[in-house]
């Protein structure tokens, strides 16, 4: 023998070949000699002379394999109909390990016959896929065609019987009845096995005999569980036991089933048990919310969560829940801390629900999406609809009620935790622009009165804001902010200026803040006219000087009614130190040389405005500073005559007169005022948004401008649909923007 | 490392390392596990290969116990046959008919470094050469007619380089 | 060989001293004397075995066989056949004892030319093995000159893949067999536009790739294009001339192609080929018309092939800005625009263009407005769309390896 081809007498080989291959084929004892002989043997056929025998050894083996497979098929059907069908399975089981082992080896035994023959023989994916050839003329590796001749002489034969019996011994698995594991999984998972040489499809068999009829037997056995479930439970036992159901299910799965089939099986049975019942089910969400059953609702996401159209209901249900104690919560309050009840309820509401969101639905998004419409609902709710909201404002001043100095005995560390809290509620804030007009004007009488807390927290709160709004957002806060640590820095070199100039102020302590005109909301226009008083000229006019040899061209206006002085008064049995206004100041400092006045006097020495003059009259007297001649409640006439009092007495040595406090009719306005500037400033805003957008675009759509501005401004407010149309047609009249020529619903930029 | 025996068709006997027989991948499928007893003794019939050419076949193949894998045969890249290794070249000088003997061994026991090394041989055997050399280097009778031998030629000329 | 290599084998040898000397002789090794150690102690770890013959008697054999070698060493050089003895010596293993596949597998390591024109005369078996299919799944006839017959007869030989890159054709072509061509490049060939069609014409299945840059194509190339070659996936019609009415061709586009070129064609009637653009088109050239693509084709295009990719439409003169807003707000998948020499363009808002990675704007100033950071402004020159060879890949056509 040698490896040459040569001229080869097929029978004699094959005959030695075949009675080495029935061996194999059923895993009994093969000689190492044999089995090593016979791939010369194999070999020697593939390179026989003149005519390779491959073909003919191919269909003899084929041939073999196809009868040998019919044989068993015989004998297991002979077995069952004399023992009955119970053992199908386990015998069927039997067989396919053996040869699935035997054609194994035999595969390795025909390895050059594989190689040299069928492999080269193979199509490339290419060819397949340029749909040149047939498959079925293919060949198959041995291996393949033992599995394809399974298949079809074993498999197809007894398919029936083998699911019947298949979906049965399952069926008592279900029922808790004992099953032969192995073998069901050994002959189920047989279907993907005697396929798994085919690169496509290769799941085809196993989906068409047994996965299909599987999965409508296990429909409808749950769909049977589910009516039997419902009629004997309520829902809470029913979904415990749908879940524990579905668990089972899953487990059973692992247990017999081909990967590619576990997420059908638990489609399959959360139709029957969960999406079929869904109406059900949904209707039950809305008392488990309002009573708040945890275990109920956990359960309940857990069914839905899967389901196509199953969560929304129960999402919405939350949502409602949540939008109606948030409301709850924050209307109707009454009396003096209605900023901090309002907060501190919201905060809570908003903390309840989170944790519960966290614990019972995992934390997932629709959930907090809910939470989060939930609190922007309650916190943008108007009372009056025709009302701007007052949230904003509410936020503003729980601010300024942490930030100001007051005696509540907060440490930082506990005020700086409130403030981060109050971000929480910020951020559903649709007007962020009207809360921004609060806290400015708020932090504004903070810095200049000095009340602030701290300047730290001051500080890190207007980063919280630029954190959560952005730098636009806080500009003019930081601006308020660094004016102040200017004046610092500017009353030193005034003070050295005085010193090295040799000026001498009086003995008054001069101290100034100077703030830049447009960061700062303070109504200019209710400034009264003054007459600045004699010993404060020298003051003003060397400070005057000063600043304009430092900043060349600014022009400084004073606000007189904001500022502070402090009096020593030395007439009395004490003497006395009092904070008070300006106003204040200047009227007491005509009484210096003369003890009584008339109104008509002291408005012609201070040239304050009449309102502005009664207001401080009026507090001078209501602080027994001044005596007046005038009855309660009388009109104040320019005869009217006020007079020192020589007599006063206070338990303190030191106290403050405060302007009148604001009426409850002025706080009112005030806050009208604050929302006519908003309004004012989101005109402007709109317009530059507007502009903006048209010089990007040049021509554009009405309907995708609105949606473009909307989505600009939605950071700081939400505009209205006619605040827009307004701005676009004042920009129009202005020529910054024209319709397009013959169009209805399309502008164009005009540069 | 085990040694197994390897019985040539003369009948001598081998000894060699399981690896290095391994380089053939028919003989590793040989001596995969069968389920059955093992005589781990007895020596694995090569029926159809002969001592001589065994013998040459383990040369090389222990030469080359630790070269890496040979890469798959990739239909897109032509082979080359001028990377010929100094010592697979020293290896091969050897008469023809060692040499065919040696490509079929090397396909029969499935040893894909030795078939391209023994191939590329070949293939150098012809490069340069007219048909007419070719055919007396290897022995090979013209069994064309000059006419026929025409056809193919004038058929085939597209291919001239130039 | 270096003799020191000789103990490294480790294979043992059950046999005399006499047959190692034999032995490595024949290996073309030097004896070392001083190994005979090893070999004692080889001996004495074998000897227990008793399958093997004697070590005379192997001798002999060995002797037999080099004595043969002798014989043939002197055949070879004399380069004579005597077929007597090649009778006598039935052992002695001849090339002609190997299978096809082997004598293939040979053949494999030979350059193409070798094969055809050499070993394919050889013998009919040799020219059998050497027109096998799979040989010949390539060709590469760049810049040949050859007769119709020839190529015909290459075509034939079961091609898939066929570089005839500025090959020159000067009779006409006469198939006898269906071909299996799936890449064709024609690019800037010299064929008539019979033939052309002729090749076309005598494809199995469908092309899935195909150059015609710089081409003759008359009405029966579109028509075989749109119909018979249904599952092109890329199609380069680059500066073909169209002759005998193709000008006014009205048909639909394979709905399979995914990169088009069909810039610069001198006579097209664009406005009609934009209506039977595909939508499957990924990357398109229509450049080059210069003053027939107007902004209402644009409209057109941007409406139907809404996945586009890529496109280059440099020098089309009589594109707006209005065509610039199409194209931003249709194709959302755009990361590839080229505008060289569209000096009607005024535009400078190209951030506004979401997906967009690469602007080429070859022969416009970039003006100061574009702001450059979101993509890169390419100053390519060369379009790659559909083209087979692209920069200096010289060895690809499309994604073929064709060295």
């Amino acid at each position: 023998m040698s490896l040459k081809p040569e001229n080869v007498d097929f029978n004699e080989i094959w005959s030695r070949l075949r009675s080495t291959i029935d061996s194999v084929i059923v895993l009994s004892k093969v000689e190492r000699k044999e089995w090593s002989e016979r791939f010369s043997d194999v070999y020697k056929l593939c390179v026989a002379f003149p005519e390779p025998l491959c073909d003919r050894l191919y269909a003899e083996t084929k041939a073999f394999l196809n009868e040998h497979v019919i044989v068993l098929n015989k004998a297991i059907t002979a077995q069952d109909s004399a023992t009955g069908e119970d053992n199908l399975l386990v015998d069927y089981h039997k067989q396919w390990l053996v040869y699935r082992d035997g054609v194994n080896y035999l595969n390795k035994l025909y390895w050059y016959l594989n190689q040299q023959h069928i492999k080269k023989q193979k199509f490339s994916d290419a060819d397949l896929s340029y749909g040149c050839v047939e498959v079925s003329e293919q060949k198959l590796e041995i291996w393949e065609l033992g599995l394809h001749i399974w298949r079809k002489n074993m498999i197809e034969p007894l398919r029936d019987n083998l699911i019947r019996l298949l979906l049965a011994a399952i069926e008592n698995d279900r029922l808790g009845k004992s099953t032969n594991e192995t073998v069901v999984q050994g002959v189920i998972l047989s279907f993907v096995n005697v396929e798994e040489y085919k690169k496509k499809g290769s799941l085809d068999l196993y989906q068409e005999i047994f996965e299909k009829p599987f999965l409508e037997a296990t429909g409808e056995y749950y769909r049977k569980e589910a009516e039997m479930l419902l009629q004997n439970s309520d829902c809470s036992e029913y979904m415990e036991r749908v879940l524990s159901r579905l668990s089972a299910e899953n487990v059973r799965s692992r247990k017999y089933l081909h990967p590619s089939s576990f997420p059908k099986v638990t489609s399959e049975c959360e139709t029957r048990m969960i999406a079929e019942h869904l109406q059900f089910l949904h209707s039950e969400c809305k008392p488990m919310v309002l009573n708040n059953r945890r275990k109920d609702l956990q359960n309940m996401y857990k069914l839905l969560k899967p389901v196509e159209g199953g969560l929304p209901v129960l999402v919405k249900e939350v949502q409602d829940h949540i939008t109606r104690i948030g409301l709850q919560a924050v209307c109707n309050l009454e009396g003096d801390g209605v900023p901090q009840a309002f907060v501190e309820n919201i905060l809570k509401v908003h903390k309840d629900n989170s944790n519960l969101i966290r614990e019972v639905f995992s934390n997932d998004q629709l959930f907090i999406g809910a939470l989060d419409k939930a609190c922007a609902t309650v916190i943008n709710h108007r009372t009056v609809s025709k009302q701007p909201c007052k949230s904003p404002e509410l936020l503003a001043r729980y601010c300024d009620s942490l930030l100001k100095k007051s005696t509540k005995g907060m440490n930082e560390s506990e005020i700086e935790e409130r403030l981060s809290q109050s971000i929480t509620v910020f951020k559903y804030i649709d007007d962020k622009d009207v809360f921004q007009k609060f806290y400015a004007k708020m932090l504004a009488k903070r810095l200049i009165h000095t009340q602030s807390v701290s300047m730290d927290l001051e500080e890190s709160m207007i980063n919280k804001l630029k954190q959560a709004c952005g730098h636009e957002f806080t500009s003019k806060l930081h601006r308020m902010f660094t004016d102040i640590k200017v004046s610092e820095d500017l009353n030193n070199s005034f003070n050295a200026y005085c010193k090295d100039m040799k000026v001498e102020l009086g003995g008054i302590n001069f101290n100034i803040f100077v703030l830049q005109a447009g960061a700062w909301p303070l109504a200019q226009g209710a400034i009264s006219s003054f007459a600045i008083p004699q010993p404060l000229e020298k003051c003003v006019t060397n400070f005057e000087t000063f600043y304009n040899s430092k900043f060349n061209g600014r022009k400084l206006t004073f606000i007189h009614h904001l500022s502070m002085s402090e009096v020593k008064l030395c007439y009395c049995k004490r003497t006395y130190i009092v904070t008070m206004g300006t106003f204040h100041m200047a009227i007491l400092l005509l009484f210096e040389s003369v003890n009584s006045l008339t109104y008509k006097e002291i408005e012609e020495n201070t040239k304050i405005a009449d309102d502005q003059l009664i207001k401080h009259l009026n507090s001078l007297v209501e602080s027994k500073l001044l005596l007046t001649s005038l009855a309660e409640s009388a009109q104040v006439t320019p005869e009217t005559n006020y007079s020192l009092n020589l007599n006063f007495v206070n338990k303190r040595s030191k106290f403050k007169i405060t302007t009148v406090v604001q009426k409850e009719v002025q706080q009112q306005q005030e806050v009208e005022q604050t929302h006519a500037s908003v309004d004012e400033d989101r005109k402007l805003y709109l317009q530059a948004a507007i502009v903006r957008i048209m010089k990007a675009r040049k021509v554009i759509k009405h309907n995708s401008l609105m949606q473009q501005v909307i989505h600009q401004a939605k950071n700081r407010f939400t505009p209205s649909v006619t605040m827009i149309k307004k701005c676009i047609e004042a920009l129009m009249e202005k020529q910054y923007l024209e319709r397009t020529p013959n169009t209805t619903d399309e502008y164009s930029y005009v540069a | 490392m085990p040694n197994i025996k390897l019985k040539s068709s003369d009948n001598e006997i081998f000894e060699v390392d399981v690896e290095i027989a391994k380089a053939s991948v028919t003989i590793k499928t040989m001596l995969e596990d069968l389920g059955m007893d093992e005589d781990d003794d007895e020596a694995v019939p090569l029926p159809n290969v002969n001592s001589t050419i065994l013998k040459k076949v383990i040369q090389w193949a222990t030469y080359h116990k630790d070269d890496p894998p040979p890469p798959e045969d990739d239909e897109n890249k032509e082979k080359r046959a001028d990377d010929i290794s100094s010592w697979d070249a020293d290896f091969l000088k050897v008469d023809q008919g060692t040499l065919f003997e040696l490509i079929l061994a090397a396909n029969y026991l499935d040893i894909k470094g030795l078939l391209d090394v023994t191939c590329k041989t070949v293939a150098n055997m012809v490069k340069g050469k007219t048909p007419e050399e070719i055919r007396k280097t290897f022995n090979i009778k013209n069994d064309f007619t000059p006419a026929e031998e025409e056809q193919v030629r004038k058929e085939n000329e597209w291919c001239e380089e130039k | 060989m270096d003799s020191s290599t000789a103990p490294r084998a480790t294979v043992k040898w059950d046999i005399s001293l006499e047959k190692a000397k034999a032995l490595l002789k024949e290996l073309g090794v030097g004896f070392l004397p001083l190994n005979e150690n090893v070999f004692t102690l080889t001996q004495n770890s074998t000897g227990t075995q008793s399958t093997c013959l004697t070590p005379t008697l192997n001798a002999i054999s060995l002797a037999e066989s080099s004595n043969k070698r002798v014989k043939s060493n002197i055949r070879l050089s004399d380069g004579e056949i005597n077929a007597d003895e090649q009778n006598i010596d039935d052992e002695r293993c001849s090339i002609d004892k190997l299978s096809d596949e082997l004598l293939l597998r040979i053949f494999k390591c030979l350059p193409k030319s070798v094969v055809a024109t050499k070993c394919a005369l050889v013998s009919k078996r040799w020219n059998c093995i050497a027109s096998d299919a799979s040989f010949w799944k390539k060709i590469d006839l760049t810049r040949k000159q050859l007769n119709g017959k020839q190529l015909c007869a290459a075509l034939q030989l079961g091609v898939l893949y066929a570089r005839l890159t500025a090959i020159e054709i000067n009779d006409s072509l006469t198939f006898t067999k269906t071909l299996c061509l799936q890449y064709l490049d024609l690019t800037m060939a010299v064929i008539s536009v019979n033939s052309l069609n002729a090749i076309l014409n005598a494809c199995e299945t469908s092309l899935k790739k195909l150059s015609l840059e710089g081409n003759n194509i008359d009405e029966l190339t579109l028509d075989l294009l749109c119909e018979k070659h249904h599952k092109l996936e890329i199609l380069n019609l680059a500066l073909c001339r169209l002759q005998n009415g193709a000008g006014s061709f009205q048909s639909k586009l394979p709905s399979s192609l995914k990169e088009l070129d069909m810039s610069w064609i001198a006579n097209l009637n664009l406005s009609a080929i934009v209506k039977y653009l595909p939508a499957s088109l990924l990357r398109l050239n229509l450049s080059g018309y210069r003053s027939n693509f107007t902004d209402y084709d644009m409209d057109y295009l941007t409406i139907k092939c809404c996945n586009i990719e890529e496109l280059n439409i440099s020098d089309c003169n009589f594109l707006t800005s209005k065509s610039m807003l199409f194209i931003r707000d249709r194709l959302h998948k755009l990361e590839c625009l080229n505008i060289s020499r569209c000096h009607s363009i005024v535009f400078h808002d190209f951030m506004s263009f979401k997906s967009l990675k690469t602007l080429v704007i070859n022969g416009i100033s970039p003006s100061n407005t574009i702001e450059t950071s979101k993509f890169q402004i390419s100053k390519q020159i060369f379009s790659t769309i559909a083209r087979p060879t692209v920069g200096n890949k010289r060895y690809l056509m499309w994604d073929v390896i064709m060295d």
